[in-house]
């Protein structure tokens, strides 16, 4: 039967120098930065304090990236889109970064009586009140620095344990498809993998984000950070696909069709994100409690309020308006600098969440270099090993029983 | 070069087949017409079908006489004092807005997800949600005691006495979320039956029959220009109540969140109360269609595949809901605040505490079976275990009403909660009323959609894959 199929490219690798460019370019940056990151760190006034935090913020950006790929990653082998079968390779090796991810928590570790206020004796713990003090014992046996420290190795472990397989039996379906049957494992091992994301990942959150105020809570915290990984993890694959897709085989591949589809997801997750964080402002605002308003008072005071108001207008109410055009979302010169401006966004939302817990008289709300130099420092070193990774494997997935779908001319799956 | 994989194997092998298809091998378009027009334009009426009607009848007229007697007495008649000032008006309200979720949830975002295994059910659910929200919004007008005067004390109306409601209050953003909802879920169902009605018009024998359904398909045609119009239509009610979904039961969270009442005021209400509303809905779905699927011999078109994929979506929505409950417990504990870890003590321990074991039972350790498969392809257990989450979702809005109200910060003011009778029989009302509904919607039009159904046939696809996988 005459078809216009096309046809699955007989080299499912992307062309090396195509990624050699980029990754070289990543490691110059991360370097560089890392360079300035120490300099700063060590001779600027209250460089290291500066330094800590700047780290810790683009540090929970760039793991909530892996994160982000890897519960998209299982989310797709649960519900078997199409449009995972173009990011799959991507989000596999997005979620590969967990063993880098631990090492560079060393530099959180080693300065963590600095950032975290429940260490008794710390600089931070002198800054608190006597009321902030006995609820910080209360929660002792949680936040505590032995068992604080030993939570971080467990979480990276679970998450490397989950990404690994899921990779390596990715790879293993091409090679071999009908030796198990994958679809079926897949979907249980994403099952399972999904639950344990979601508990590690608000654990974690609690850990490193929520406890820098010695008091705040919020039981929305955890969903917030997932929709905002998601959002991350999202435009780092859009990105890389269409830069993907000036070469073979993602050129062959990649459809319309598939772009306005993760186009859309993308939507959904800055409306999720923006829903969230609406909610969690709104309850907090209208009850209008000191142990919880306090956190948003430090946020929209002075300056702050600005930054509030920028996320507003740029983590929602732009890309909301822009990626409502179904023209846009199929438009790679529109999507690329979009998706760039959104990690942007999210680099500057994290610190908004991370910076104002430091309020203190002798540490003005200033702005320092370093909130930018840190994320880009981790970054790059980011963007480097996931581009390693990337070359070490096909970028598209030979075998998959939806494959041939992608193939046909669109009109006919419309 | 051919491509790769999947074109050697024989179907049997390929992984996707190993799920049961959509629609049951072997139906043409003239069969699917046939098959689900029959049971509306027949002149034989079950007699299952007229015991249904009658028995859920009389139980409307408990509902009525419940309604009489409030109407003359007040609300003192039911069993909410001080503290708890809200009971079960307020707890069926939300049971019920919350089952009125799957339909549109299956019409609108499943559209919009491009899940063709909605087609089946889309109609009957959203049907359903329809008459839930119809069995939710009595509630919110009787609870005022005084219905008649409800409009203006509900609804901002410009009168000379210049009595407005509270606009900062969601309870106000409720009368508008859900009698949006209502209205856009209502058009959405509309629009989608309008080229069924038209085929109903044309196969009816009766003269009667012939004008009804002719006046309600609005002269629909099936030209190319009407398929193009609908389609924009369609899409674009689908788009409107996706936001919808969303927001009802945000709103509905948010009566309770925006309070400072521990065991209420907590930040994760929202999306764990559209999970619940969701979880509830798909329940209530499986309740309605496992029975209806064997009565009627819709097998065919309400296949396995239908049922486990709703059994999935529970799961998911399910375990959302735990990690709900879960981060409630942690923070209760983590927050230091003596308030709220008192208030989940006596949540889980208290006097009322074993209708929270109850609702953990029912919508957290049971629905763990839904991860066996074994289980998630028995008709039968889906259907004890879809009246097992109702059940636990029932319980989750008593649980967080009451045994939040019922002892808040001062003891000198706690107190307990009873229903009364009139309570229960307003509650077992509404089901009455929500059952007739539907038997008489499965009576009077089409439970699913013929065209869509047509359009899922392999026949009408050009894809070859597709087809293979459909059959």
């Amino acid at each position: 039967m005459e078809t216009h199929a096309k046809r699955l490219p007989a080299e499912l690798n992307a062309p090396a120098w195509l990624l050699d460019r980029y990754q070289s370019r990543a490691l110059i940056v991360g370097g560089l930065f890392t360079i300035l990151l120490i300099i700063g760190a060590v001779i600027t006034p209250h460089g290291y304090d500066h330094f800590l935090s700047a780290y810790l913020a683009g540090y929970v950006l760039w793991v909530g990236a892996s994160l982000g790929c890897m519960a998209l990653l299982m989310v797709n082998h649960l519900s078997a889109g199409k449009w995972g079968l173009i990011i799959r390779r991507v989000l596999e090796s997005g979620a590969a970064q967990f063993p880098l991810m631990l090492i560079l928590f060393i530099p959180i570790a080693i300065g963590m009586s600095h950032l975290f206020p429940w260490i008794p004796g710390s600089v931070r713990w002198m800054q608190q009140n006597s009321d902030a003090h006995t609820i910080m014992q209360h929660k002792e046996m949680l936040l505590n620095k032995t068992f604080f420290l030993i939570r971080v190795p467990i979480y990276f472990f679970i998450w490397w344990a989950f990404s690994t397989t899921l990779r390596r039996w990715s790879i293993e379906r091409d090679r071999n498809p009908h030796g198990r049957d994958w679809q079926r494992i897949l979907e249980n091992l994403s099952g399972i993998g999904i639950v344990v994301y979601a508990i590690t990942m608000t654990f974690a959150i609690v850990d490193w984000i929520m406890s820098l105020d010695a008091i705040w809570f919020s039981t929305i915290y955890g969903l917030i950070y997932l929709a905002g990984q998601g959002l991350t993890a999202f435009s780092i694959c859009i990105i890389t696909v269409l830069l993907l897709s000036q070469e073979e085989p993602m050129r062959t591949m990649l459809r319309k069709t598939e772009m306005h589809d993760i186009g859309k997801l993308l939507f959904a997750f800055v409306m999720l994100y923006a829903y969230l964080s609406f909610s969690q402002w709104l309850i907090i605002w209208s009850a209008n409690m000191p142990d919880e308003a306090n956190w948003y008072l430090h946020r929209l005071a002075g300056n702050w309020i600005n930054l509030g108001r920028f996320l507003i207008l740029f983590e929602f109410a732009v890309p909301f308006a822009l990626l409502l055009s179904r023209r846009l979302k199929k438009q790679p010169a529109f999507m690329v600098p979009l998706c760039a401006f959104i990690i942007f966004v999210r680099m500057v939302d994290l610190y908004w969440m991370v910076e104002p817990n430091f309020i203190s008289t002798e540490r003005q709300i200033t702005f320092n270099w370093m909130y930018i130099a840190a994320p880009l420092a981790i970054g790059g070193f980011w963007i480097f090993s996931f581009i390693r990774d990337l070359k070490s494997r096909p970028v598209l997935v030979a075998y998959d029983p939806q494959m041939e779908e992608l193939l046909e001319p669109e009109h006919a799956t419309a | 070069m051919a491509t790769r994989g999947l074109s050697d194997l024989p179907p049997s092998q390929r992984p996707y087949l190993a799920d049961p298809p959509v629609i049951a091998p072997g139906h043409t378009f003239a069969s699917v017409t046939e098959k689900i027009m029959r049971t509306v334009l027949t002149g034989r009426t079950p007699l299952g079908w007229i015991g249904g009607v009658l028995i859920a009848f009389g139980i409307v007229n408990i509902l009525m006489m419940a309604f009489g007697y409030l109407f003359w007495k007040g609300v003192g008649i039911w069993g909410i004092t001080v503290p708890v000032g809200w009971g079960f008006a307020i707890v069926n309200f939300v049971w019920w807005i919350g089952i009125g979720h799957a339909g549109t949830l299956i019409s609108a975002i499943l559209l919009l997800l491009k899940q063709s295994w909605r087609t089946s059910i889309n109609r009957a659910a959203e049907a359903m949600t329809l008459f839930a929200v119809m069995c939710a919004g009595m509630f919110p007008l009787v609870h005022t005691g005084r219905p008649w005067l409800a409009c203006y004390w509900l609804f901002p109306i410009p009168l000379t006495m210049g009595v407005w409601p509270q606009f900062r209050s969601p309870l106000i953003w409720d009368v508008f979320a859900v009698s949006t909802y209502f209205t856009v879920s209502l058009l959405f169902w509309f629009t989608g039956l309008i080229p069924d009605l038209a085929t109903l018009r044309d196969h009816a024998k009766y003269r009667i029959t012939q004008t009804i359904y002719g006046v309600l398909a609005m002269g629909w045609r099936g030209s190319a220009r009407h398929w193009a119009r609908y389609e924009t239509a369609y899409l674009l009610l689908a788009g409107l109540s996706t936001p919808l979904v969303l927001s009802v039961h945000t709103v509905v969270s948010w009566d309770f969140a925006v309070s400072v009442i521990p065991g209420w005021h907590t930040t994760i209400f929202p999306p764990y109360f559209v999970a619940g509303a969701i979880y509830s809905g798909f329940a209530m779905v499986l309740t309605l269609m496992i029975p209806i699927r064997a009565a009627y011999g819709m097998k065919d078109f309400i296949t396995m595949r239908h049922l486990q994929n709703m059994a999935k979506v529970m799961l998911a929505t399910g375990l959302i809901v735990a990690y709900g409950y879960f981060m409630e417990a942690f923070m209760a504990w983590y927050s230091g605040n003596r308030f709220e870890l008192y208030t989940f003590k006596n949540r889980a321990f208290g006097p009322m505490g074993y209708f929270y074991w109850m609702l953990i039972t029912c919508n957290i350790a049971l629905p763990q079976l839904l991860w066996l498969r074994g289980f998630r392809n028995s008709p039968v257990l889906l259907w004890m275990m879809s009246i097992i989450v109702n059940t636990g979702m029932w319980l989750e809005r008593f649980v967080i009403v009451v045994t939040s109200l019922h002892r808040d910060f001062l003891p000198s003011s706690w107190g307990t909660y009873k229903a009364t009778r009139w309570d229960y029989a307003t509650y077992i009302g509404t089901l009455g009323f929500f059952t007739m509904m539907f038997l008489l919607f499965i009576r009077v039009l089409p439970m699913i959609s013929i065209f869509e159904v047509r359009a899922l046939l392999p026949q009408s696809r050009i894809n070859s894959l597709a087809q293979e996988n459909l059959q």
